[in-house]
């Protein structure tokens, strides 16, 4: 098991929360939108995998995108392989993504030029990430440079 | 009737004006531009379609039979080895004649095949070998077999011993940091080694590798046994080593074609088989007799030097003035025919695009399109090295023979001097007009750029192009022309954000001041050249380790003994051999530094229309909530592009500061750093990853490519775009400037465009090439991607499939203005 997640229900619990909170959003959740593919995380130790579906009509009212815990049938344009701590030290902003793909530590496949589009919504979604983790009570899990 | 397009008085500046005589197409001339013959042999269209439907396949042999040596000899020099790896490659790939083919030799048993370089950089290769057949863009076959010898046999062997891992125990750790901001890249020369180089072909067909060997074996006659045991015995024993090999590879094929012959049962592909092997037979070992043999002599060099490091834009070069005595041989002696000569080109031509690399998946982003960087420029027209245009019949047979074939590759330029022929430029820009994939030269701007750069006058005026559109003399040159990639707006946005990228949040540059502090536009100039000052220090220093480890791991000897210096230095290419060596240095995004720049100099400091203060929150909130601001500097603040004063000057500072600051900087191969503005893929990319800019520009856009306006921003027309960019000192960017240009074809007549590219050359325009296709056609390739398998479509000093681009790179190619001229 990694350093921060106990186990998948937990990891489903903060990203779920997460990126409601970021597809609701006012202001990221049109960029995002605009984005318009697929893209399905696939992450190991706990090993599982969300798809972010920012391509079709998004499942609930007041969001610009929908996403899905678990497998789905939903076919991703692009995929990203990383560890479950790796993802959440970049969510952090604490995680190059160039030097984590150029390394080995993310591994992506399909359309990759497409996931450039989302790279405007980053900052954004990496302050939104910590806030997330408190709204749920685990502010032990928030981190800061330095802290990796 | 054509008319000069540009007003009177803009030749007035300084720059050289064209007398009336030597004139590339009169102002007023009303002949209609030459009738073209565009009827490739029923050989030549077989040929070509047979590659462009072609799949691109990975194949392992390369890489084995490397493996293999290497791990036999590995406590060995490196000049040792390498070449004995050389040979036993060379010794043992297979050897391929596909079915009617006159022009021979491949690198791989695959048509379309890619090797496989594992001593360069082979982590990439263990991770994204299980996934090449999956991809979206570049997709790759590969057999499970091949897989698994790759992962249990080849890759263990390199853990430790790559370029790669070299590099990272050398890079400094700050530099290494730096590296993955995206403020500049500069390790793409690992993956396919350096490259970037045009070799002395007309040694070879007049010496032939005989002779070359026997120059080399007088060397070492007269070196003392210390001299011998020395770095430059060595390197003329590895040369000695991979030049033999070369002839035995030669020879192999002569076998194979023999065999084939003996089991043909057509008599007349039987005969072309047995003139295949006498061909072989004699170049490159002897010098060549004939055209055929001088154009199979070529190829063979061309081909084996793309085997021994890579590949990375090893380039032809002055093809015409190669291959010319050869031709007019074969003419006056009635051995040969222009529509032979044509067709012969035409397969050498086609064979190009049998050579392509496996680009890494993390790298796609910056060079989608490029076959993996095996861009291969060749060239015809010019002037020769006595300053008389050298234009030759060869020259509009070359020109001819790349019309027939319209592929990706070769990347083909046409070089205009002052005194180029009228009926050669008129059938050049007739080709243009019709959508054959070239681009322009001007040597009366090249050449004194390249003089400027220290090259001497003869030398300048024989220059070959390489990679993308790099200039540099031909066969004396070992140039990392692409070496580097500045990201010219994220200096912009680091200048206004006290060094912290907009984009991540995290610091990326140094501390430059904060902007709302700064009292006047100077200030953030101050602050921009600090930025842009740092990262080249950084690069200096990155790219010192990258050259070291490369000249301590890969030395090249068999390009090493193509390429003058070399022998006569006793020092091979990679540590400084040739008579000239630069690094390039490329700025990103140049339209949008002019135009961000633009925009705080009048829309804070004239007009007081903002605070920087406010401005940097703009940018850094990506315009949230200040469309009004961001559509006032979008819309109301001249642009680059369309012959404003203003902007334009503006234009001029960035560029020569850009020169300036670059050309401080040297490499340790004792050359300077080369500026240079064009962008291949990284407009797309660096723009990616670019917050947005003072110029409107929103977070992520794509940049301005090479020293073209953004897009949609030279709304005033061609003219006015061509004297915008006129305005530009580009001789200052010796490492070469891109101008792309789109036209409507249905619009546009030859006549026009002649009359265009007769003005912009007399105003000190350097290159061009265009896109002459249509929003409708593009969409329509978009929409029925099989039914344009070969749209080949100019990126940014390329050629590239437009259908095989990603959706990012299709939509910028539509973005580009189109004009009506």
């Amino acid at each position: 098991m990694g350093q921060y997640y106990r186990d998948v229900d937990q990891m489903f619990e903060i990203y779920g929360h997460f990126l409601e909170r970021i597809l609701t959003h006012e202001k990221i959740g049109p960029k995002m939108s605009s984005a318009n593919i697929i893209v399905k995380f696939i992450y190991t130790d706990p090993d599982c995998e969300i798809t972010i579906d920012l391509k079709n009509p998004p499942e609930r009212a007041g969001a610009y995108g929908s996403f899905h815990l678990g497998p789905c049938d939903v076919k991703a344009d692009v995929w990203s392989r990383q560890s479950a701590d790796h993802s959440h030290r970049f969510w952090h902003g604490l995680e190059n993504p160039i030097a984590s793909v150029a390394k080995g530590k993310v591994k992506q496949g399909g359309n990759v030029v497409a996931m450039l589009k989302l790279l405007p919504v980053a900052r954004r979604a990496f302050e939104m990430f910590p806030v997330a983790l408190r709204e749920l009570g685990y502010d032990h899990l928030v981190l800061t440079r330095g802290e990796k | 009737m054509i008319t000069s397009c540009l007003p009177e008085g803009r030749s007035e500046r300084g720059r050289r004006r064209l007398r009336p005589e030597e004139r590339i197409v009169s102002a007023s001339t009303q002949e209609p531009v030459t009738e073209l013959q565009t009827v490739p042999s029923e050989r030549v269209s077989r040929l070509r379609e047979r590659i462009v439907h072609a799949p691109r396949e990975a194949c392992v042999e390369r890489a084995r039979y490397l493996t293999e040596s290497m791990s036999a000899h590995w406590e060995e020099h490196p000049l040792t080895r390498i070449s004995k790896a050389l040979a036993h490659v060379l010794d043992n790939v297979s050897v391929v004649i596909h079915e009617d083919e006159l022009i021979v030799g491949c690198r791989t048993s695959k048509l379309k095949g890619a090797p496989l370089f594992p001593e360069n950089k082979s982590r990439w290769i263990e991770g994204d070998a299980d996934s090449f057949e999956d991809r979206v863009i570049q997709k790759v076959c590969i057999s499970e077999a091949e897989v698994r010898e790759l992962k249990e046999e080849i890759l263990p062997f390199w853990r430790g011993r790559t370029v790669e891992e070299r590099f990272e125990e050398l890079l400094p750790a700050d530099v290494a940091e730096d590296m993955d901001k995206y403020v500049f890249t500069m390790i793409l020369e690992i993956t396919y080694g350096i490259g970037h180089f045009t070799m002395n072909h007309r040694r070879i067909l007049e010496r032939g590798l005989s002779g070359v060997i026997a120059d080399l074996h007088l060397k070492q006659g007269a070196m003392t046994a210390d001299e011998r045991a020395g770095e430059g015995g060595r390197l003329y024993d590895a040369m000695i080593r991979s030049l033999s090999a070369a002839i035995r590879f030669a020879h192999r094929h002569a076998e194979m074609a023999e065999a084939m012959a003996a089991r043909e049962s057509d008599p007349g592909r039987a005969a072309e088989l047995e003139k295949i092997a006498r061909v072989c037979r004699r170049v490159p070992e002897h010098p060549a007799s004939s055209f055929h043999e001088a154009v199979q002599c070529v190829y063979f060099i061309h081909l084996i030097a793309q085997i021994e490091s890579g590949g990375n834009s090893i380039s032809l070069g002055r093809i015409d003035q190669t291959l010319s005595p050869y031709y007019e041989a074969d003419l006056r002696a009635g051995r040969i025919t222009p529509d032979r000569a044509r067709e012969l080109l035409s397969l050498l031509f086609l064979k190009t695009n049998e050579i392509w690399n496996i680009l890494e998946e993390a790298f796609i982003p910056g060079g989608e399109g490029t076959e993996g960087k095996t861009t291969q420029n060749v060239t015809v027209g010019g002037m020769g090295p006595d300053g008389a245009d050298a234009t030759c019949a060869l020259s509009s047979i070359g020109l001819d023979a790349f019309a027939d074939v319209r592929t990706v590759q070769p990347n083909f330029g046409v070089r205009l001097s002052p005194d180029a022929p009228e009926d050669f430029f008129l059938r050049a820009i007739r080709y243009a007009r019709d959508g054959v994939p070239l681009h322009l030269f001007n040597d009366g701007v090249i050449v004194d750029s390249l003089v400027d750069a220290g090259h001497a006058l003869e030398d300048a005026r024989d220059y070959g192009v390489v990679g993308c559109l790099e200039p540099n003399a031909q066969g004396k040159t070992f140039g990392s022309t692409f070496a580097v990639q500045i990201n010219g707006v994220k200096c912009v946005e680091l200048a206004l954000s006290n060094g912290v990228d907009n984009v991540f949040g995290y610091r990326s540059g140094i501390e430059s001041g904060d902007p709302a502090e700064f009292t006047s536009f100077e200030e953030v100039w101050g602050a921009y050249s600090a930025q842009l000052s740092h990262a080249l220090g950084q690069v200096e220093r990155g790219m010192g380790a990258l050259d070291q480890a490369i000249a301590e791991m890969l030395p090249s000897p068999f390009a090493s003994a193509m390429v003058e210096g070399p022998m006569e230095k006793g020092l091979d290419l990679t540590r400084g051999g040739a008579i000239y060596n630069s690094t390039g240095v490329q700025l990103i995004g140049f339209a949008n530094v002019v135009d961000s720049l633009t925009a705080i100099e009048k829309a804070v400091f004239e007009e007081k229309f903002l605070s920087l203060g406010d401005l940097a929150e703009c940018l850094e909130t990506d315009w949230e909530d200040a469309e009004g601001v961001r559509s006032h500097l979008l819309r109301e603040i001249p642009k680059y592009g369309n012959d404003d004063p203003e902007a334009d000057a503006m234009a001029t500072r960035v560029l020569t500061h850009f020169c300036d600051e670059v050309l401080r900087h040297e490499n340790i191969r004792g050359g300077s750093f080369w500026p240079g503005i064009f962008s291949v893929g990284f407009h797309v990319a660096m723009g990616a990853f670019a917050g947005a800019s003072p110029d409107g520009r929103r977070a992520g856009e794509v940049l301005g490519n090479g020293i073209t306006p953004g897009s949609g921003c030279a709304s005033s027309g061609a003219t006015a775009l061509l004297n915008s960019v006129t305005r530009l000192p580009v001789g200052r960017a010796h490492n070469g400037t891109n101008l792309n240009l789109r036209f409507n074809p249905r619009w546009l007549r030859a006549e026009a465009l002649a009359s265009l590219m007769k003005t912009y050359f007399e105003l000190g325009g350097s290159q061009v090439q265009f896109n002459m296709i249509d929003t409708e056609t593009l969409r329509d390739a978009q929409r029925n991607p099989e039914a344009y398998r070969d749209l080949v479509i100019r990126v940014s000093g390329y050629s590239a499939l437009f259908t095989e681009l990603s959706e990012l790179a299709q939509e910028e190619i539509i973005s580009r203005m189109e004009y009506d001229a």
